[in-house]
């Protein structure tokens, strides 16, 4: 296990190095230049002046007029000292921006896969202890369609039906304005929505995970053996199956971190969620670019590690990985 | 990773792999559906020009936002536009991207995956490192950026999407090769002085086909969902040109959403129908070529 | 259907004639505007309080600038809608019409100043502040904080998003060139009275351009930047995020990416607010259009204007619409297409059938309008014999892109920042009937200024132009070398001589009549040479709750006075 341990961690540096590699190359590729992300368009707002001289020092101040290479050395130096740059639009240093929004995309994600997981494995059990009656067709169905929706149309109709027409749920924000901000209440009530549209694809897949496994833990030697010594089917289930089967299902949860992340660009817009894909959306749309490759480092560096997590789970769980 | 144990020393009578793969995905009956309705869905896309009652980028400021009647059947959008032809265009367009995006990125995940499988030693090791870095990041970020990036258009996505959505089956590919690259046959390959090419074409691939063709389908829902997310954000198909996930984009708002039905029902039933089929069909593939879950969810 | 108060009943000109001033008088005319500032009307005030009018108003903007900060970085909407209420100006710009003429109807507003004295005419004013007026945080606004402010506001270290309103002040160019200890132009007298001096006679540079631009200044506190380096004055916090202005609401809090929250100011030189809040929400167009109807937000703009007259059609909400000056064009970029560029807008403005496509898509907010200088009273607004009329003709755009030699499978890339919408999508059909190709390209937001205004990166752009009503102003469009660098919106680099020569020559006529017709032959010279298809007049549109009091109809925008935020309120539900 020792063993497993330090060589999987022993990539951990050579994956940083190479997320950093492929994070500064991408955006090296943006063609334009961003120093006019500084003045705003639109004909209604007047414009700015860009003043020649303005634009050079400018330039040299964001260090944008040295070779490739040289601004990766630099950047990467800055890095490590913790330094990802400061935000184009607001010169504010980048590292505090992310680091507020990271709470907000953890709390949701972190709700979203719970839910999604409750969800999911109940249905899943209850799929493949009554496989192949109306009830499995039906929910199996249901999940099928889940998955097959774009997850903003999802949204967008929950927050039609639950917020405009119900009125049970905020439509978007974190908290309701002018009230106390925080981790308290009104905050959960405000998770309702963007938490569940998050979830709904995830439940589809935890479900069909739930029930391929609790299937495959229902007809193994070992429950045989719980059922010919008298127990009781529901004990069975309980004891042996839940146990068994939930397992390996725990370990995906860091799996569908990536697909999450992703998704919350579009679900943390629709919703005013002030989390990560709020910021990199909001981000990507202004051209912001040290902001934007502050998300995208940060958003790989958190999926580096939930893969970690789940890489060492699963060999808790299951021995036979240690030696491969 | 298992090996497929019956695909050498078994005793059943003369049948290839694919051909056992093949009858016993005929007998799953909602894969057979789900293929005969992409089969559909295809021959639409193909004969859109024909199919569709009106040019779909035909504007008829007239004709706005109507439920369907007698002359636009499916009704018309904002502009006028005829949803049923936008709907069958939509279908030649959304299908292009996720078939175009597949095969690109099936073609990488093939040769770096048996690369990397077949060769091992220090080019697995960077090859493989390669690919955890890129699956570190999120698919839909990376397409997000680098379409911001390059510019939205049919052509980028599809590109863009291919390029980077290739790790989950190269690393199926890989080890699937490194699990019979040890097996007695290729070994009696390479000893009668088969080349390594011929190896690797004609009894690796074969056997990998599998699970590739699971995620295939996996790939190909992602690639049409991810094509009306980018819509949704603006950075998909350029407009006016139809696809899925722009028509129900365009449907975003609540006044749409509560007195025009139409708008979104049509193509957010077609995405479903297609996504639904085509994960039909990988099911149906999943069970025929015996794969298991976590690989291909992978 | 509800009837929307302004502009569908309005005919167009006559809305513009009552809306604007005479231009050529106001050029010439003595101008001395002294008026008190509007106050309110005492009833309506008792009859707000009476009813229990009060409350938090909660409005929606789209998302906003993460940084707040009045002398620059701070552009756009969604920062109009937090600052104004926190600040005041000196007098309030036109919010259209012809600038400060001395018609009592549509004059200035004054509002921090309390008398405007022209004392060089249409070049050196002495301004008279009021005395009674404090900061938020309790100290006197004087004559220094204006003397800061328009410092600031041209300094070159400060990097300011506004300055090119003020640069015709005598020194301000230098200083936003170069830098300096003072503004020449800008001079305190006394604690309470200031001395505006302009390079050049400019009737309307008082108040910036009278357009837009006169909008978006604020007067700014000097001790809000108190031993603060120059280049750090657009960051510097406190006041980048909670700044101190004199207005009726002060600044509570800023939740970056969710709303902003204002508190009455109690002591408001014109009065207490009615509310007690003014909450700005921040939020997608979907979400806006939700919380509207949800009834979470009590005013916002419309994510469409099918949205705008949907949503204006439920019972608890109302659509709103007025004119503005504001005249869509599709520019054809004449850098890129050369001798095609004047053959294919000629060819627009016959494959378009602008009539039709507005009555079909805008709900009477948008008016079709093809002369440049409608927008202005008298003899100058009618247009001049010999201006050709465009009627949607198909073919006949067809026969001018061939007799031109059009190669017909050319794509123009028709560049936009936000997604096209029905308009948009509508004249692109068109122009395909008539054989002219066209293809979106979506620039995100922030790359306006490089790819447009800069590097004019386009085939067709469909912008507003010639919305000022300054003469001078509206030249920067098309004179030769007025590119984005010198202030100018010319973005293509058009160069005409002959077209440069009778406008200068117009603008420096001293006889009025024939400065008149000097103008109005300037479109005739354009109609056969400048690249542009002029289509239509954009109105503004907005939706409010029937709760919410004080904004519409109190708010006359047509008369040019600023939202009055402290009469806003809402009623209980």
């Amino acid at each position: 296990m020792q063993q497993y341990l330090l060589r999987r961690l022993s990539l951990i540096p050579i994956l940083l190095l190479g997320i950093t590699l492929m994070t500064f190359f991408m955006f090296n590729l943006a063609p334009g230049d961003p120093v006019t992300a500084l003045i705003k368009p639109g004909v209604l707002d007047g414009f700015g002046q860009g003043d020649g001289a303005n634009l050079e020092a400018l330039r040299a101040r964001y260090g944008l007029d040295k070779p490739v290479i040289v601004r990766y050395l630099v950047w990467l130096r800055e890095l490590l000292k913790g330094n990802l740059g400061y935000s184009y639009n607001t010169d504010q240093p980048v590292l505090e921006t992310i680091a507020e929004a990271i709470p907000a995309t953890l709390l949701l994600q972190a709700t979203s896969i719970g839910l999604a997981l409750i969800m999911g494995v109940i249905l899943g059990v209850i799929t493949a202890i009554k496989q192949y009656s109306r009830l499995d067709h039906f929910l199996t169905f249901l999940a099928l369609f889940g998955i097959s929706l774009p997850n903003f149309f999802i949204a967008l109709i929950a927050m039609y039906v639950f917020a405009v027409k119900l009125n049970w749920l905020p439509i978007a924000g974190m908290w309701t304005p002018g009230r106390p901000i925080g981790f308290n209440l009104d905050l959960l009530h405000h998770m309702v929505l963007p938490a569940t549209a998050g979830a709904i694809i995830y439940v589809a897949s935890y479900m069909r995970y739930a029930r391929a496994s609790t299937l495959d833990a229902l007809s193994a030697d070992f429950v045989v053996t719980a059922r010919a010594k008298g127990l009781r089917e529901r004990l069975v289930v309980m004891r042996h199956v839940l146990r068994n089967a939930l397992l390996p299902i725990v370990t995906l949860m860091g799996l569908s971190l990536p697909g999450l992340l992703g998704g919350s660009f579009i679900i943390e817009t629709i919703f005013s969620w002030n989390g990560l894909g709020l910021l990199g959306y909001r981000a990507l749309m202004s051209r912001d670019y040290p902001l934007l490759m502050g998300v995208a480092l940060m958003v790989a560096t958190l999926i580096l590690l939930a893969n970690l997590i789940t890489d060492i789970a699963y060999a808790f769980v299951d021995p036979r990985v240690r030696y491969e | 990773m298992q090996a497929p144990a019956e695909v050498f020393g078994s005793a059943s009578p003369p049948d290839s792999p694919l051909g056992r793969a093949a009858r016993r995905f005929l007998r799953h009956r909602l894969a057979l559906v789900g293929a005969v309705m992409v089969i559909f869905l295809l021959i639409v896309a193909a004969l859109a020009h024909v199919l569709a009652p009106y040019d779909p980028l035909d504007v008829n400021t007239g004709r706005r936002m109507l439920p369907p009647d007698g002359q636009n059947l499916l009704g018309t959008d904002q502009v006028g536009r005829d949803v049923l032809s936008r709907l069958i265009y939509g279908t030649r367009v959304s299908m292009s991207v996720g078939i175009v995006a597949v095969s690109i990125q099936l073609t990488i995940a093939f040769i770096l995956g048996s690369l990397s499988g077949y060769l091992g030693g220090k080019p697995d090791m960077v090859i493989m490192r390669f690919t955890d870095v890129v699956m570190t990041f999120p698919t839909f970020v990376l397409v997000l950026i680098l379409v911001s990036i390059v510019g939205p258009s049919m052509y980028n996505v599809m590109l863009v999407f291919g390029l980077f959505a290739w790790p989950g089956p190269a690393r199926l590919v890989r080890g699937q090769v490194l699990s019979l690259r040890e097996q007695d046959f290729i070994l009696a390959a390479r000893v009668v002085g088969v080349g390594d090419w011929d190896v690797l074409r004609r009894h690796l691939l074969p056997n990998v086909l599998g699970p590739v063709s699971v995620a295939a389908t996996l790939g190909m829902a992602e690639a049409i969902l991810t094509e009306a997310g980018l819509s949704f954000l603006g950075l998909g198909v350029r407009p006016p040109t139809p696809t899925w996930g722009s028509m129900i984009g365009d449907a975003r708002f609540t006044y749409v959403l509560a007195d025009m039905p139409w708008l979104w029902l049509v193509p957010g039933v077609a995405i479903s129908f297609a996504v639904i089929c085509i994960n039909f069909i990988g099911d149906g593939l999943r069970d025929a070529f015996d794969v298991r879950g976590r690989q291909a969810l992978e | 259907m509800k009837a929307y108060l302004n502009g569908h009943n309005i005919p167009r000109r006559t809305f513009l004639k009552m809306s604007a001033g005479a231009l050529a008088s106001s050029a010439l005319a003595a101008c001395v505007p002294t008026a008190a500032p509007a106050e309110p009307a005492a009833e309506e005030m008792g009859d707000d309080a009476a009813s229990g009018c009060g409350g938090e108003v909660v409005v929606a903007t789209a998302w906003e600038n993460p940084l707040f900060n009045p002398l620059c970085k701070s552009a756009g909407t969604p920062a109009r809608h937090v600052f104004e209420p926190i600040f005041n100006r000196l007098f309030e710009a036109m919010d259209w019409g012809p600038g400060p003429d001395c018609d009592g109807e549509v004059g200035l507003t004054l509002s921090l100043a309390e008398k405007v004295e022209e004392v060089e005419k249409n070049r050196v004013w002495m301004v008279d502040l009021r005395q009674d007026v404090n900061w938020h945080d309790g100290r006197p606004f004087t004559a220094d904080d204006v003397v800061w402010t328009y410092y600031a506001m041209l300094h070159r270290d400060v990097a300011p998003t506004y300055a090119n309103q003020f640069l015709m002040i005598k020194g301000g160019k230098q200083l936003f060139s170069e830098g300096g200890d003072s503004l020449e132009g800008v001079q305190k007298i006394d604690q309470y009275t200031v001395r505006i001096e302009f390079e050049e006679p400019d009737p309307l540079g008082i108040v910036g351009s009278p357009v837009s631009f006169g909008r978006y200044w604020y007067v700014t506190p000097k001790h809000g930047w108190e031993g603060v380096p120059l280049e750090k004055v657009g960051t510097h916090e406190p006041m980048a995020m909670s700044p101190i202005g004199t207005g009726p609401f002060k600044m509570g809090q800023i939740v970056p990416r969710q709303y902003s929250e204002l508190v009455a100011n109690e002591d408001y030189f014109l009065g207490k607010p009615l509310a007690d809040k003014y909450i700005t929400r921040f939020l997608g167009p979907e979400a806006r259009d939700a919380a509207l109807e949800s009834g979470e937000v009590v005013q916002t703009g419309a994510s469409s204007l099918d949205a705008w007259d949907r949503l204006g059609r439920l019972p608890h909400l109302t659509a709103y619409t007025r004119p503005t000056t504001l005249l869509f064009a599709l520019d054809v970029n004449d850098t890129r297409l050369g001798d095609m560029a004047h053959p294919v807008a000629e060819a627009i403005r016959y494959a378009v059938d602008i009539e039709t496509i507005l009555r079909d898509t805008s709900y009477g907010t948008n008016t079709p309008s093809s002369y440049i200088f409608e927008h202005l009273l008298g003899p100058i607004g009618e247009a001049p014999d010999g201006l050709r009329r465009y009627d949607y003709n198909t073919e006949k755009a067809r026969e001018v892109l061939e007799n031109a030699g059009w190669d017909f499978d050319t794509e123009l890339e028709w560049v936009y920042w936000r997604p096209p919408n029905s308009l948009d999508l509508s004249i692109q059909a068109q122009l395909l009937d008539a054989g002219l190709k066209t293809k979106f390209k979506i620039i995100d937001v922030a790359s306006w200024t490089d790819e447009l205004a800069i590097s004019a990166n386009y085939d067709l752009l469909f912008e507003a132009w010639f919305y000022s009503t300054d003469m001078q102003e509206m030249f920067t469009h098309v004179g030769c070398g007025w590119n984005f660098n010198s202030a100018g919106r010319n973005f293509d680099g058009y160069c005409n001589s002959e077209l440069d020569d009778a406008w200068q020559a117009a603008l420096a006529e001293q006889d009025p009549e024939a400065q008149i017709e000097m103008y109005r032959n300037l479109a005739l010279i354009m109609q056969d040479k400048w690249p542009w298809a002029p289509l239509h007049r954009r109105g503004m549109t907005t939706m409010v709750n029937n709760r919410l009091q004080g904004v519409w109809p109190h708010n006359d925008y047509q008369r040019n006075v600023r939202v009055p935020f402290e009469r806003m309120c809402v009623t209980p539900a």
